[in-house]
């Protein structure tokens, strides 16, 4: 049984609005996060619609991401605004979605990954496997990311129209720890993989946020909207 | 600039559309909803018959992106057909700012053109020493009527911030029946003396700059250049798309 511990999240610049989401469950198994892109017309809505989606269980089909962009639309009064408003809605909102949520059958997770937000498993304080991504200068290529732009969603639903989650077994593992987090922090964690326990014992806000100052001074962190959030895994009841 | 394309276009009509839209482009991508942001600074020189001009009306030649938004000469309703994620088409109304109208008056003034750019990139840059460095992109029909301009081409690709030199880019729009030439990496299959001149003036493309062109299906490699000739208006598109975004946003 995984379940959400704690998360947290800082913007890019203090004072800046922060388009990183995160959400769970009512009972805390499922959870989610979402990184609007900067360049968008609001990234943060449609991020929110996705994490809200995904922890609602909804299934991430070609019909629901539609209806889903025709809700964050409907938020906007199109004609009334000015050229470049009107043209940067057009053009779209763009965000990645990370999600994970319990699989019904086994000692498995469910991981729904679009983009550059990346799954991290650590167990007794070792990274020992991540995704999408394995790699840091993977963070360097241009993600496809879902967009309220239904035509830029088109590679996405190439060979399917729904978005098929991958199956993690957590078998092998023996209490581990799912972090998941926003690409500057998944860019960190990879460069410094020895460094993965030191997010599982973040504790509080004041904590995560002295680590974000610090690193990005240091060079080590991008500075990007960040966000982390930490789920653990328990034995399942059946399995005394 | 008034004969006309294969398209049927003149190319002074295809020329003001190309930097309509893209100027258009520029600023919706630093549009969010509580407005326009200032991530670039933007020069416009243009050079015909009528001689050299820096900047928009009364404009300086190098603007904010907020003072271009803020001033086209006027904006028209337009409808556009808008791909719907299907298969299918579907038409939308758009308000679209012009700044640009076609002229060809004669003349080519390519070198006075290039010097007046070269004096406010250099300006530019020693006001700003810390940032990405200009990237020029030079649209012609490839005619210089007023001399040789290799030289002052390479007087612009050595304008530099402490970030590296400036980027020459060309692209050669011409009025023949010629094939089409994207990021070239010779100056062999190029048709008259007027485009391997640009081919020349052009820089190679970085890395960053190559990634992202390969990104859109171009087949560039370690010597490929920042040129196209006779390009049609996707690819002269997708140039301005790869050659005007700064190594920051590529890489993200």
């Amino acid at each position: 049984m995984i379940s959400f511990v704690r998360a947290f999240t800082a913007p890019k610049h203090d004072g800046s609005p922060n388009e990183d989401r995160y959400a769970k469950s009512s009972d805390g198994s499922s959870c989610a996060v979402s990184d609007g892109a900067s360049v968008s017309f609001d990234s943060g809505p449609w991020a929110e619609l996705l994490v809200q989606g995904f922890v609602n269980g909804e299934s991430f089909t070609r019909e629901w991401i539609a209806n889903t962009a025709n809700t964050y639309a409907a938020g906007y009064d199109r004609d009334a605004l000015d050229w470049m408003q009107q043209g940067a809605l057009d053009r779209g909102s763009f965000a990645s979605l990370l999600g994970v949520r319990p699989c019904q059958t086994s000692n498995s997770i469910e991981v729904l990954a679009i983009g550059d937000s990346m799954l991290a498993i650590v167990d007794a304080g070792e990274l020992l496997h991540t995704q999408p991504y394995t790699r840091p200068e993977e963070f360097d290529a241009s993600p496809q990311l879902l967009s309220t732009s239904a035509a830029q969603n088109e590679p996405i639903f190439q060979d399917f129209e729904v978005i098929r989650p991958d199956l993690i077994d957590l078998s092998p593992y023996g209490s581990p720890c799912l972090l998941l987090v926003t690409d500057a922090l998944g860019h960190w964690l990879l460069s410094h993989p020895k460094r993965a326990h030191e997010l599982t014992a973040k504790q509080s806000d004041e904590e995560f946020q002295e680590f974000v100052v610090t690193e990005r001074h240091a060079g080590r962190l991008r500075r990007d909207d960040t966000t982390l959030l930490i789920m653990d895994c328990h034995a399942p009841s059946n399995r005394h | 600039m008034a004969e006309g394309m294969a398209t049927g276009k003149s190319k002074a009509d295809f020329v003001a559309d190309v930097m309509n839209k893209t100027i258009y482009t520029l600023v919706t991508n630093c549009t969010k909803s509580d407005g326009v942001r200032n991530y670039f600074d933007v020069g416009i020189v243009t050079y015909g018959g009528g001689g050299t001009r820096a900047g928009l009306a009364g404009g300086k030649a190098i603007s904010s992106i907020v003072d271009l938004a803020s001033n086209p000469t006027r904006v028209e309703d337009r409808t556009r057909h808008e791909d719907d994620g299907a298969g299918g088409v579907f038409e939308r109304r758009v308000k679209f700012p012009v700044w640009f109208d076609p002229t060809a008056s004669g003349g080519t003034p390519m070198c006075a053109g290039l010097t007046t750019a070269a004096e406010a990139i250099g300006e530019w840059c020693d006001a700003h020493p810390n940032s990405y460095p200009p990237t020029i992109i030079h649209v012609t029909d490839g005619e210089s009527t007023n001399g040789d301009p290799s030289n002052v081409g390479n007087v612009l690709r050595q304008l530099s911030t402490s970030d590296g030199e400036c980027l020459l880019f060309n692209i050669h729009v011409s009025g023949d029946s010629s094939e089409p030439t994207t990021f070239p990496s010779s100056e062999g299959g190029l048709p008259n003396a007027y485009a391997r001149t640009l081919y020349l003036m052009s820089s190679l493309m970085p890395d960053h700059i190559r990634r992202l062109a390969g990104e859109k299906g171009y087949a560039v490699g370690d010597g490929s250049r920042g040129f196209m000739f006779n390009a049609d208006p996707r690819h002269i598109a997708d140039f301005f798309d790869i050659g005007t975004r700064p190594r920051l946003t590529a890489d993200r």
